[in-house]
């Protein structure tokens, strides 16, 4: 059956494949699916990765040179704006399919590049100079020869991609493709078969706990919700993504939107929602254009909205942008900011569930919670529970950064070790230095160590090192990296995030700050009783972080002291160091160290004076030299260049 | 539904649903608390109220953490003891050790937890806050370096003035309470009642001090300083002192205001009766002549309902009863009638007021209030600075002895003191009401108060032929929601309504001793109910001082200046 | 500002921020004017739209400059250096985070988490992004804006 004009296709994928549950049973639907799906294809097709890391490495441009050149050329290839397969190191990845043939990656296709890899690669030709990286095998395309899979890279070897499936693959705002590769049949299927109990049984059953960081179990959750006696009811999507070291959400939203919506539509469902709001901050533009574009599609095929496919079922889709605060991740703060008041959070019991937005029953989830949802309800709870660890099941989906060669999304089965993500996926670390650790979401703190690499990725087992999963940060550092002051930027961001509601968090992360800053820099005057201010604050500092993490209203400010926690249990020495000897081994806490020259040993070569970087010494030739301490940053840099020792640390 | 908790391994009944905290202090069990407020729903913002419950990892706030039948709760293991002390600890690291300068000293709410939580020293230093108070208002002063954003204020300016003038400002450590681009409250929304300071835990809101300007003319021996105390002052001093309606405080503190310097010290009371008189004259013209379009008549005493209604409710304004307010006739008496008849030049005389309301405060600036730039009354004192002045120079109510205040302002009826609380206005001038129209008709005067005080308060009066309703509301909440009820149910039975914009009436005013909670309101009540049975009149016009000016100089607009003027 | 009120016939309380974000993309900043008339469409009081607005960082109550910076914050980009990058743009620039120097040309703005950590440390100028950057190449950046500013004048 062929398929020709757009309303032929949508027609198509209405009744014989939405519609229709035996849909997968013939070869003939088969094959025009993967036509739609652009698993095939009739000409070829350039496909550019164009995530919002991919923008930021240039594939903007890159995309319009292949733009300009396909003009020139006047050929017949289709050009797709896409998402991001995860490897964002490599990009701008460029994705070419030849009729016929597998769809090979090239990366770090910048702009000037793609003369030269069109005019071979259009004309079946390999390009030597630029070698593709992988290539995408599949048993009904011709395979290239010489070319490794995707498979057997070694960033994605050790990866499940079940959420991820199809990020950088489809077209993320062709709601045809996604629909072609099987995208809506769940909840098509679930709202015609299963009842929202049924539904909420499902997911208990598959064990799918919250991946915001709160492992709670998202099934107990909804089946409060569905439980609750109310007129309304609301699904709430947690896109707020705030941890500054992680883009995964942002990332897998831009590279498939539909899967969003069609799992806040089965959680809508599951709990008798007729209105889903998907919260999302306003700076994830392109994921908020290109949502916006998937949800109208779906509106006018008729996925959302009022009698969806005759089944007397109303889900509206709404998207609202969040205007900015950390706090919006925490789920009371989350309801009071779609509400339009000030996002405090609110204290709990009543729970979500029982009483959210507008008092009235709203269960509120994690993005990557949610794009686990469509998956367990059509593959089914057995088919999940194959992923994972006995407790954890399913794949965990991480943002690698710091000081890897590899760094991007990646989306690992429950059970993998840290030290295989570092090693085997991360493909180590890219300086000279030694590993350090790997500190996991801002709101856990917690600290993979070199002791404790051998964890693997489960909640079980990070609570007994006693850590945590987090959202997905996965931030890795060497011995380069001061754990002191990465402890005081934590703390930092955790008193210019807090709400300022209660009293332990609003103040007690402030005071928190003081003594973090006290111990990474100078004092204004280096005399007793600054030093004993200095050890008076640090010795109030478990005390203090007690209290505030037992008396906070909500989970910000319970987690605001781990990240000194942390660094106290695992880099005490560390500590010790700024603190009694105001040293900092990783040379970062420069405030800590006065550098002054000594005008016996000066002897006015300037060496000094040419190198620094902020032009903060003074002199004139074969004239004692003098360091301005306001402007100095403490690099270092006069007390490597000088030749006659005169430069000294205080 | 009845069940059994146990506190501190004693078991103590309770309600399932209750908040936890209702249900200990209900038992004794004391509990910090700073940001909880009676009747309002719980925000949990201060933590002060933490207890240990079993089964829960952190400890939680009793304020919002319902009873459940078997709970097992600690409200004094080490560990609440600490979290209590360190919350302390933490609020006092900021804030500014200005104990001995402020006025708050000895009434501080966060001065009382330090001591309760037996803060010795100095634990967290930080910088001290500081920030610029704001003193362009007439009526209510603040300073937000001694803020402890305990949300008193902006809940009761939001959820019971319906005004919101104040509110939360930036965030975390930034956060502050503030008007909008941190404009002075002058040009904000405000409506000057002061209701904020009354819930203020410590010295962020007072009042606009008048006292330095009354201490000037005291010492100024050209001017004649003319105190004119309301009946209502009188009550709160007399509840404050712990006094009896028949302790004779008005002449205790004429005594003691002589002693200060006071030329004079009257009685607002005939001022009241005037203006109780000159109301129900309006009212009775309005039902003569059947004028359904300013029925309602309302109140207009209270600055702070005028002025909530020309901001928010332009439309109520021709409702308006336009009759001066009680301190304002006295005024104007004083320094037009009293200074000709007595021969004291009219700007010689300096006129204060003493109140527990610091709207007047607002009112004395009107220009409608003023005349060629001097206002009718020169200062209003509150109840509150009335004790500053006394304290300052050493006065002691109980040991003070009596005298009688000046002639012709002596003594009142007891529609003055009725005008002390919610309801008692309306039925004051009902019962002048009452006199006006009931002609020969031997009938008594019933004013039934309504079964429960709980719902809509109002009440029909039988005068004659006709049934005159009369209805009390106290919070602009309470105003708001009546209107809109009236309106709704599209009722035309209501004639009156008496509308104070303090909870419960002047007793709950903005200048009266702070305090929490309803008692205080309660019992300054009860003292004006006691002192109305000591009264030398009953209604307002018996009144003879005031039946005597009634006749010789209708209050209508202001008649008595132009008189004065000739 | 009635073309945007029409978009939320219903003036609701939880039509707020979404009409002040719409407000602020027109407009490029909230003014009092701006705020009053919204409280006047929603019929809340200004002083409660404010403290709404003040909460959340991306409301601005001023101009930004022409020249806008979006220094990223987040982990990644503070283990690569950006914190002392931070106080050398400050004051490169010479203004602070957060704020619009007095001639108006340069603002400066710090982000937590632009999305591209293997680019640490990143500065985006008004759409266009500079990535890996170091003191030596944000000075160069800036010398030439100022450059190219002292040309148009």
């Amino acid at each position: 059956m062929s398929v020709e004009t757009m309303q032929d296709t949508r027609q198509f994928l209405t009744n014989k494949v939405l519609l229709d549950p035996r849909r997968d049973e013939d070869a003939g639907i088969r094959k025009s699916l993967s036509y739609i799906a652009g698993e095939r294809v009739h000409n070829p097709m350039i496909y550019v990765g164009m995530g919002t890391c991919g923008r930021i490495a240039g594939a903007e441009r890159t995309f319009h040179a292949i733009k300009e050149y396909l003009e020139d050329q006047d050929a017949n290839v289709t050009l797709v704006e896409g998402g991001c397969v995860g490897l964002c190191k490599e990009e701008p990845i460029v994705d070419i399919q030849l009729p016929g043939k597998a769809r090979l990656s090239f990366g770090r296709v910048s702009h000037d590049q793609v003369q030269s890899l069109l005019d071979d690669i259009l004309n079946d030709n390999l390009p030597d100079a630029k070698p593709p990286q992988w290539q995408y095998p599949n048993p009904i395309l011709q395979k290239w020869e010489g070319i490794s899979t995707l498979q057997e890279h070694p960033f994605f070897s050790g990866q499940q991609r079940l959420l991820m499936e199809h990020c950088g693959v489809i077209d993320p705002v062709s709601i045809d493709s996604y629909i072609a590769k099987g995208g809506y049949w769940a909840f098509i299927d679930t709202i015609s078969s299963n009842t929202p109990a049924q539904v909420c049984g499902i997911i208990t059953e598959s064990g799918l706990s919250g991946r915001g960081g709160g492992g709670y179990p998202a099934g107990k959750k909804w089946l409060a919700a569905l439980e609750a006696v109310s007129d309304n009811k609301y699904m709430v999507c947690n896109a707020v993504e705030s941890d500054p070291g992680s883009y995964m959400n942002r990332a897998i939203i831009e590279s498939n939107p539909h899967r969003l919506i069609e799992a806040a539509l089965i959680a809508s469902y599951a709990i008798g929602a007729s209105k889903a709001f998907i919260f999302i901050r306003e700076e994830f533009s392109l994921a908020i254009a290109r949502l916006e574009e998937a949800l109208k599609q779906a509106r006018d095929y008729g996925i959302t909205g009022h009698h969806i496919f005759d089944s007397g079922v109303n889900i509206e889709v709404v998207i609202k942008k969040g205007a900015r605060a950390f706090v919006c991740g925490e789920e009371t703060a989350l309801n009071n900011s779609i509400e339009g008041k000030r996002a405090m959070p609110t204290s709990k019991p009543p729970y979500p569930a029982e009483q959210g937005l507008w008092q009235h029953p709203t269960i509120v989830n994690n993005v990557e919670t949610l794009y686990n949802v469509p998956l367990i309800m059509k593959n089914g709870v057995e088919w999940f529970r194959t992923t994972g660890t006995e407790k954890s099941n399913g794949t965990k989906v991480f943002t690698l950064s710091g000081r890897l060669q590899n760094y991007g999304t990646v989306e690992v089965p429950m059970g993998t070790s840290f030290r295989d993500i570092v090693y085997d996926i991360g493909g180590g670390l890219k300086s000279k230095q030694d590993f350090k650790a790997i500190v996991l979401g801002i709101n856990t703190g917690s600290y993979i160590t070199k002791e404790t690499l051998d964890t693997r990725v489960d909640f079980e087992e990070l609570k007994n090192i006693g850590g945590a999963l987090g959202s997905g940060a996965f931030v890795v550092l060497d011995t380069g990296v001061c754990m002191v002051d990465l402890a005081r930027f934590f703390t930092a961001f955790f008193k210019k995030e807090s709400c300022g509601k209660c009293i332990p968090c609003r103040e007690g992360t402030a005071r928190m700050l003081e003594i973090m800053e006290n111990a990474t820099r100078r004092p204004s005057e280096n005399n007793s009783f600054q030093t004993l201010e200095r050890f008076k604050g640090v010795m109030q500092l478990k005390s203090l972080a007690g209290v505030i993490s037992e008396t906070s209203l909500c989970s910000l400010g319970k987690s605001s002291p781990n990240a000194i926690l942390n660094t106290l249990k695992h880099f005490k020495q560390e500590f010790d160091a700024h603190i009694f000897e105001r040293k900092c081994s990783a040379n970062i806490c420069t405030d800590l160290r006065i550098y002054f020259i000594d005008v016996d040993a000066c002897t006015g070569c300037t060496a000094c004076f040419k190198k620094c970087p902020v032009d903060a010494i003074i002199g004139s030739p074969r004239y004692p030299h003098y360091i301005v301490q306001d402007k100095c940053i403490g690099c270092g840099t006069c007390f490597d260049v000088c030749k006659f020792n005169a430069v000294l640390i205080k | 539904m009845e069940c059994k908790i146990e506190v501190n391994n004693k078991m103590i009944p309770a309600r399932e649903g209750e908040s936890l905290l209702e249900a200990l202090r209900e038992h004794g069990f004391k509990i910090p608390t700073l940001c909880h407020m009676n009747r309002f729903s719980p925000t949990g913002a201060c933590r002060l109220c933490v207890v240990e419950v079993e089964g829960m990892k952190d400890l939680v706030t009793s304020c919002s953490y319902p009873v459940k039948d078997g709970m097992k709760v600690k409200t004094n293991s080490q560990r609440v003891i600490k979290a209590r002390k360190s919350l302390v600890e933490l609020l006092l690291s900021n804030h500014p050790d200005d104990c001995l300068y402020c006025q708050r000293n000895g009434h501080c709410e966060l001065q009382w937890l330090a001591g309760e939580m037996n803060v010795k020293e100095r634990k967290y230093f930080a910088g001290k806050l500081t920030d610029n108070p704001d003193y362009s208002s007439t009526s209510v002063a603040r300073d937000p370096a001694k803020c402890v954003l305990c949300s008193r204020c902006v809940r009761i300016c939001e959820e019971v003035q319906r005004v919101t003038a104040i509110d939360f400002i930036s965030r975390g450590n930034e956060t502050k309470v503030n008007s909008a681009f941190r404009k002075g409250l002058n040009v904000s929304s405000c409506i000057q009642c002061g209701q904020c300071i009354q819930v203020c835990p410590t010295a962020a809101l007072l009042d606009i001090s008048h006292l330095e300007k009354v201490q000037a003319a005291l010492g100024n021996h050209k001017k004649q300083v003319m105190f004119v105390i309301s009946p209502s002052a009188i009550a709160s001093v007399t509840e404050l002192m712990g006094f009896k309606a028949k302790d004779k405080v008005l002449e205790r503190l004429t005594a003691a205001l002589k002693r200060l310097g006071a030329g004079k010290v009257f009685n607002m009371g005939t001022a009241a009766d005037i203006h109780v008189m000159e109301e129900a004259g309006q009212l009775a013209e309005m039902l003569k002549n059947k004028d359904k379009e300013h029925q309602p008549l309302m109140s207009s005493c209270c600055p702070s309902w005028v002025r909530y209604v020309s901001v928010f409710r332009p439309k109520v304004l021709p409702h308006l009863a336009s009759v001066k307010s009680p301190g304002h006739i006295a005024g104007s008496l004083l320094k037009t009638d009293y200074a000709r008849e007595h021969g004291i030049a009219g700007e010689n005389i300096y006129t204060v007021s003493i109140t527990p309301c610091v709207a007047k405060k607002y009112e004395a600036s009107w220009e409608k209030n003023t005349h060629q730039g001097v206002s009718e009354v020169d200062a209003v004192l509150t109840v509150r600075e009335l004790f500053r002045l006394l304290r300052s120079f050493g006065l002691n109510l109980a040991q003070m002895e009596e005298e009688a205040p000046d002639s012709p302002y002596q003594q009142s009826s007891a529609a003055a003191y009725k005008l002390g609380y919610s309801g008692g206005k309306a039925e004051a001038v009902a019962r002048e009401l009452f006199r006006i129209m009931k002609g020969n008709s031997k009938e008594k005067f019933r004013f039934l108060q309504p079964k429960s005080m709980a719902g809509k308060r109002e009440t029909q009066v039988t005068i004659g032929k006709k049934q005159v309703g009369f209805a009390w509301v106290s919070s602009i909440a309470e105003a708001e929601d009546y209107l809109d009820a009236l309106r709704e149910e599209g009722r035309d039975d209501i004639h009156y309504i008496e509308v104070m914009a303090c909870l419960g009436g002047c007793a709950g005013g903005g200048g009266q001793p702070i305090s929490r909670g309803f008692d205080k309101p309660k019992a300054r009540k009860k003292l004006c109910g006691d002192m109305e049975k000591t009264a030398t009149w009953q209604s307002a016009s018996e009144n003879t001082v005031a039946a005597d000016f009634f006749a010789r100089i209708p209050f209508r607009g202001n008649k008595l200046w132009e008189q004065a003027n000739k | 500002m009635e073309h945007i009120f029409t978009h939320f016939p219903n003036g609701k309380r939880e039509d707020l921020i979404p009409i002040l974000q719409v407000i602020q993309d027109e407009k490029g900043f909230l003014s009092e004017e701006t705020i009053d008339a919204v409280g006047k469409y929603l019929r809340i009081s200004t002083n409660k739209i404010y403290g709404v607005a003040t909460f959340y960082d991306n409301f601005r109550f001023g101009p930004v400059g022409r020249y806008h910076f979006r220094l990223c914050q987040g982990t990644a980009c503070h283990v690569a250096g950006a914190s002392t990058l931070q106080k050398e743009l400050e004051k490169l620039l010479k203004v602070h985070a957060g704020e619009t120097d007095k001639s108006g040309l340069f603002s400066l703005e710090v982000a937590s988490c632009l999305g591209a950590c293997g680019l640490a440390p990143l500065v985006e100028v008004n759409d266009e992004f500079y990535t890996n950057i170091t003191l030596e190449s944000l000075k160069e950046l800036v010398r030439m804006i100022r450059e190219k500013e002292n040309e148009t004048l």
